[in-house]
């Protein structure tokens, strides 16, 4: 670009020099036409002077003598004095021409030249004859005679002299030409170089337009495509120059985006792929419970059935002692049911694959009826007192029936199970937008420390341990169902003061929306 | 006294509900297959026209779903209430069974001592969901 933005510069330079020359060639021709031809012109008219001077005098001096005039001594030394002064100016003017003649010799000029000398040296011969013929006294008729020869040689002197001149303005004017012709040439050149200059500065101008405009507007397209997603596009401009350098990093930003967007792909695919697999993962292990479900209780459904049918007699008479152990087995079947329920819920919750049956009218009072006959049930004999304290105007709520149940059932049968004596008292009523319940028990309390843990799966107190009952799942399923219907559960204890265990449930809880009217029955 | 079709394909569980049905109840229009061969056939041969079905869902050839399809898009058969009769009770399979057009569900292992009241209310025409145990 540098180089581009120089020439023009150059060629500018250029033209400014070739002014410059012609101008000084103009003024050398004028300064030749004033040196050469003015001084002999000069030199010329002083000659024809003279020379004109001497024929004048030289005529005075003859027609005083002729005419008879007594002018005496003085007058005709005056015209002799006269004729000597403009011989002298003669010969100087003489010289003066014959140096400019011979330092610029010209054929013609040079036989003017001779020819003004013999015919000047013929003036001043006839002039010479004439005043000597006068000053001798001789006849009048020969002093006409050497008149008629002088003025003869006169006027060839003035015809040559005056042709002389002519040559020399002929010659002065050649040289005006010569110098217009200079001036014009001088002009010619100016403006040929002129045009070329603009010429040249034009081609230039559209040169430099090409180099910079048609590889920005290939990197601008480039640039475009680029936006647009062809992430293999490059300008591909190779030049050294400003436009290059920067087409050619863009090209290298294009590669960087396109590794970027390459390795972001990569790595979007391949979480693609661990989604997929989590989720995959998650299928399998869904299919596993549901088929691991299915494949117990399927034989549950035999164990306990066929049991309960020898049991009731059904297939021959049994004893007491028989009907009670095969209650027994019944009870164990079905606590192993609760268990693998129990197991599989949580798995359900711990897989997010729990999905609650919501029901716009559950009725918790029928529900807490259900509850506390079951808990009094699970007393085996123990003298508890089991209290009620049930607002009348419970209102009905949106929720799952059966998880509900599910959730009250165990809370109550943790009560139960861990009260030796006293009492259990079950509490229920409306409090801003909320059902809440509470087990109040008179059992040994646990301690604020152990408390969380109640509510973690496969993490049993130490005295729930010792109980020997449940899985230890009871509770932390109960948390995951008050939560998933937007309550929650919490427990106030102190060691030997009991424990109370709270559930609150909202009425109606937004999140929710019923999903079926179908009528859920527990067993 | 109410005819009762069950198809089933575990021979326990056709002994548990035959036990069921005949031995407790005193059923004696009790129909139990054992798979779903010419299922439609067998089940406009029948006579009495059963009042309730149940039908286990692992059934071969045509599972339950396929069963209940036939059922519903036959003329005659089409008002019988079917009750699903199955051990596989998790949520999705509830939520494809309510999808597919049973009228409940009864999951295995069955409560003896509460069918007989289930079975009057289904015939009731009351939508049964017994799914916890």
């Amino acid at each position: 670009l540098i180089l581009g933005f120089s020439l023009p510069v150059l060629l500018l330079l250029v033209i400014a020099i070739t002014g410059l020359a012609s101008s000084q060639q103009v003024n050398s021709s004028f300064a030749e036409v004033q040196e050469d031809s003015v001084p002999e012109l000069v030199a010329l008219d002083e000659l024809r002077f003279a020379s004109n001077r001497i024929a004048a005098a030289s005529n005075e001096l003859i027609l005083e003598g002729v005419l008879g005039v007594e002018a005496g001594e003085e007058g005709d030394e005056s015209e002799l004095a006269e004729i000597e002064t403009n011989t002298a100016l003669y010969f100087a003017s003489l010289a003066t021409y014959r140096a400019f003649i011979e330092a610029g010799a010209e054929g013609e000029e040079l036989e003017l030249l001779s020819q003004i000398e013999v015919a000047g040296q013929e003036l001043l011969d006839a002039s010479n004859a004439m005043v000597n013929a006068q000053q001798q006294g001789a006849s009048p008729e020969e002093i006409a005679d050497l008149r008629e020869d002088f003025e003869a040689v006169e006027d060839n002197l003035s015809d040559i002299a005056t042709e002389a001149i002519e040559h020399e303005q002929e010659e002065l004017i050649e040289r005006e030409e010569d110098v217009a012709d200079a001036v014009a040439n001088a002009r010619n050149i100016a403006i040929i170089l002129s045009v070329v200059a603009i010429a040249l500065t034009f081609a230039f101008a559209l040169y430099l337009y090409q180099s910079i405009a048609n590889p920005l507007q290939d990197l601008e397209s480039t640039a475009n495509q680029l936006r647009e997603g062809n992430l293999q596009v490059r300008s591909g401009i190779q030049s050294t120059d400003e436009i290059g350098r920067v087409a050619q990093t863009f090209d290298t930003m294009a590669e960087q985006i396109g590794k970027t967007v390459n390795s972001l792909e990569e790595q979007i695919v391949e979480t693609t792929r661990a989604k997929d697999a989590a989720q995959r993962s998650d299928q399998v292990k869904s299919a596993f419970l549901a088929s691991m479900s299915h494949e117990l209780r399927t034989p549950m459904n035999a164990v306990i059935n066929f049991t309960k049918f020898v049991a009731k007699g059904d297939l021959g008479p049994v004893n007491e002692q028989q009907a009670e152990t095969l209650e027994e087995v019944i009870d164990s079947a079905k606590h192993l049911l609760n268990l693998i329920n129990d197991v599989l819920d949580m798995s359900k919750i711990e897989s997010g694959s729990l999905r609650l049956f919501v029901d716009d009218n559950v009725d918790i009072s029928a529900l807490l009826e259900t509850t506390i006959s079951t808990g009094k049930g699970l007393l085996d004999g123990r003298t508890i007192d089991m209290q009620t304290d049930i607002a009348p105007d419970l209102p009905t709520i949106r929720g799952d029936r059966q998880r509900i149940l599910q959730i009250l059932l165990n809370i109550m049968s943790n009560a139960c199970k861990f009260t030796d004596e006293g009492f259990v008292k079950t509490k229920a009523y409306q409090e801003n937008g909320n059902v809440i319940v509470s087990v109040e028990d008179t059992g040994p309390g646990i301690a604020s420390e152990d408390q969380p843990a109640v509510f973690e799966p496969f993490k049993q107190t130490s005295s729930g341990l010792r109980k020997g009952g449940g899985t230890g799942l009871g509770m932390p399923i109960a948390k995951n169902l008050t939560e998933a219907h937007g309550g929650r559960i919490w427990i106030e204890s102190e060691p030997g003061k009991g424990a109370t265990f709270y559930m609150s449930i909202p009425v109606r809880a937004e999140h929710l929306r019923a999903t079926t009217v179908a009528t859920q029955e527990a067993v | 006294m109410t005819a009762i079709l069950y198809v089933e394909d575990d021979p326990r569980s056709r002994k548990v509900m035959n036990l069921l049905l005949r031995g407790s109840m005193g059923l004696s229009d009790v129909t139990i297959l054992e798979d779903s061969e010419d299922f439609l056939k067998k089940v406009l041969a029948l006579n009495p026209v059963p009042e309730v079905i149940f039908l286990d869902i692992h059934v071969a050839p045509h599972n339950g779903f396929e069963m209940l399809k036939m059922l519903k898009s036959n003329p005659t058969l089409k008002d019988i209430p079917v009750i699903a009769l199955t051990a596989s009770v998790m949520n999705e399979e509830i939520d494809q069974l309510q999808q597919a057009g049973f009228q409940g569900c009864l999951a295995k292992p069955i409560d003896a001592d509460s069918f007989p009241e289930v079975l009057k209310r289904i015939q009731a025409g009351e939508v049964v969901w017994q799914i916890i145990n």
